[in-house]
């Protein structure tokens, strides 16, 4: 996919940063043109960020 | 069939709810083997469904043109509840984890889709990246060789460590960026690349509005060495 606009938004756990998710849109503005928008995605990616987070995290593996 | 989803999400719940209690119990060699096979069945269950169920969702919103706010929300509660299900499984095995975590990502981009329903060739698609360390790397040739924007002048130990991307929402997508693409994190702020390098240093989110913009375009090369700037601005033009 040709994409025009991306967000990186980081994964952290108790203050370490774990990792990066990338979510990149074949549109421009991916989180949108205006504030409010960019405000209200941000809120509802927020908490599938915050649970892959702890997924990401070591202690989510079984015997590691 | 939307019903049919409804009901499996209710039924992904409710063995969530029971996984959460059932580990708490004190049990026998044979228990623990129960409990094992009801973890694995129930995981199983819960990503296979996870998948079908937005994606059905995207079908509708397609067939019904623009979406009232109050089915958004709907459906918003559905990626809510099985992701929050994968949770209460864990600990789980690596290979799960990375379903688990294919699926979020895959919920993550449908519900950017979702959010934007009014284009219908929106294309979203989300990936995630790790942190690995410089030492990881056996030569300086090694890591030149792997790690992308890359001053050559540079020895290795002079970046912070990199970031590697380790998984697609969709496995179509890592035909343009491949699984395993990195990229530096410098120890210099000014150096840093833009969009993943630093978010992670900065642990804020970093947005790029649009790459076809020469403004922007601009934005993301400023600090770096011709060369990583050159190379920068073909990747982003492919």
């Amino acid at each position: 996919m040709k994409y025009r606009s991306f967000v990186s938004w980081p994964l952290t756990l108790s203050n370490e940063t774990i990792g990066v998710v990338n979510i990149q849109s074949n549109y421009p503005h991916i989180l949108g043109k205006n504030q409010r928008q960019v405000e209200e995605v941000k809120r509802y990616v927020a908490p599938l960020i915050s649970i892959l987070t702890i997924l990401t995290s070591s202690k989510a593996i079984k015997n590691p | 069939m939307y019903k049919l989803s409804w009901i499996i999400l209710v039924l992904n719940f409710l063995i969530g709810i029971a996984l959460g209690i059932y580990p708490n119990l004190p049990s026998s060699t044979s228990k623990k083997a129960e409990q094992t096979t009801f973890y694995i069945f129930a995981g199983l269950i819960i990503l296979s469904s996870s998948g079908q169920v937005i994606e059905k969702s995207i079908s509708l919103r397609k067939n019904r043109g623009k979406l009232s706010g109050q089915e958004f929300v709907q459906k918003y509660t559905n990626i809510l509840i099985e992701a929050v299900n994968t949770i209460t499984l864990l600990p789980l095995e690596k290979a799960q984890i990375e379903e688990a975590q294919k699926s979020l990502l895959k919920s993550i981009s449908l519900l950017v889709q979702l959010y934007y329903e009014e284009k219908i060739e929106l294309k979203i698609s989300a990936n995630l990246m790790i942190p690995r360390e410089i030492k990881d790397y056996n030569s300086a040739e090694q890591f030149r060789e792997q790690v992308k924007f890359t001053d050559p002048l540079r020895e290795p130990n002079t970046y912070q460590c990199v970031l590697s991307l380790i998984l697609w929402s969709n496995p179509k997508e890592g035909e343009g960026v491949p699984l395993n693409f990195t990229i530096p994190v410098d120890r210099d702020y000014a150096r840093l690349l833009f969009g993943a390098p630093k978010a992670y240093i900065s642990n804020d989110i970093t947005v790029v509005e649009d790459i076809n913009n020469d403004t922007e375009l601009n934005r993301i090369v400023a600090g770096q060495p011709q060369i990583v700037a050159s190379q920068i601005r073909e990747f982003l033009k492919k």
